[in-house]
């Protein structure tokens, strides 16, 4: 009796130690991961529109259109623009863990342009003077990451606003 | 000899399985310990942050679910009525109040995988704040259901249960400090036939 007791005590500790390793582990290797996702769908420095099917924009508002782009700040600062207006944008920054690390709209952005540097602390002190006085920059302590720009569309009345936006996105290394 | 093998047998079936099934049942249910509620409401003010905790974010990235920035908005999600019954497509609803102070905000129906249920492009299936009629108190009211509705009406297909997400974009209300005392608006069942 007692050693039956005994083995379930130790079984439930081994199948602690086994939740807390696998929660800790998962998001390294999963490969459900958002960042392997993103790494599948395009190369990088240059945005990929998410059709309905990817498994982002099916879990996303569905008001929403998305678009992603990766980059590695170990390159060059990485330039991101776009023209055009629709009713409502926002980007955000992710690192390679899918943690948000920076985020704008149109509202928040000088004269609602989106006009953005992202760069690593050290290349930021050498670019920092060169950009022009409206572009945003911001500084990211990160290898890899990835955006996702996402763009209103209240109707399919404005599908060729939208698309045009996205045509016009640049997100390229700041010297290209 | 077979004592100890056997011994050692259940501790590893019992650790392997009780460790596996845990760790399913967080990745597909449990989002963790940043919940916040107000009302039936919920809010992840963290997700996606360095401060969302261990378990959000296993839930996020096994769900593929990418959380908005701070400067984009918020979600939060109601899965029950006021009644604390499940949101079910079988009954229709009153969604009834004010929305916290927010640019814009969109309402839309999703299912236990947070994939927006049955949208359809010739019915309302989502909904955004600049075409919702409000009435003289700026109260805003809003009928759920599978089947057409008069005035604001949010077209939600299915037979199954569902949440509501409402999602304030460019709103102040982004941190747990903003979500308090916050009054949100009432989802209540319309009693008729078996949704009584």
């Amino acid at each position: 009796m007692f050693r039956v007791l005994y083995a379930i005590v130790l079984g439930l500790l081994g199948g602690v130690i086994i939740h807390i390793c696998v929660l800790l582990l998962i998001s390294h290797y999963t490969r459900k991961s958002i960042w392997f996702q993103i790494l599948q769908s395009s190369p990088p420095y240059r945005l990929q529109t998410l059709d309905l099917e990817n498994p982002i924009m099916k879990t996303s508002d569905s008001l929403f259109r998305l678009a992603t782009c990766y980059f590695h700040l170990t390159d060059e600062p990485v330039h991101i623009t776009a023209r055009g207006h629709v009713p409502f944008w926002s980007l955000s920054l992710y690192n390679a863990m899918g943690i948000n690390v920076y985020s704008i709209n149109n509202y928040t952005a000088p004269n609602g342009v989106l006009d953005m540097v992202v760069s690593a602390p050290i290349q930021a002190t050498v670019f920092k003077k060169s950009i022009h006085m409206d572009t945003v920059l911001t500084v990211q302590n990160t290898e890899n990451a990835f955006l996702i720009l996402r763009v209103f569309r209240p109707s399919s009345d404005w599908d060729k606003r939208v698309a045009a936006f996205f045509a016009s996105v640049n997100c390229k290394r700041i010297n290209d | 000899m077979l004592r100890t093998v056997s011994l050692t047998a259940t501790v590893l079936l019992i650790a392997i399985t009780s460790g596996l099934w845990s760790i399913h049942h967080v990745l597909t249910t449990f989002c963790g310990f940043d919940k916040m509620r107000i009302g039936q409401w919920e809010a992840f003010p963290n997700a996606g942050t360095e401060n969302a905790d261990p378990y959000f974010l296993a839930y996020t990235v096994w769900q593929g679910h990418v959380a908005l920035g701070r400067a984009e908005g918020l979600s939060l999600y109601l899965w029950k009525d006021d009644e604390d019954k499940p949101l079910t497509g079988q009954c229709r609803y009153r969604f009834k109040g004010l929305v916290p102070e927010t640019r814009f905000f969109t309402l839309y129906a999703v299912d236990k995988h947070f994939i927006p249920v049955n949208m359809n492009r010739l019915l309302p299936s989502a909904l955004y704040s600049h075409e919702i009629i409000r009435y003289e108190n700026t109260e805003m009211t809003i009928l759920i259901s599978s089947t057409a509705e008069p005035g604001n009406w949010l077209a939600v297909k299915t037979r199954k249960e569902y949440g509501l997400v409402l999602t304030l974009y460019d709103t102040q209300i982004v941190t747990t400090s903003g979500l308090t005392q916050r009054i949100m608006p009432s989802v209540e069942r319309i009693k008729e036939g078996h949704c009584v």
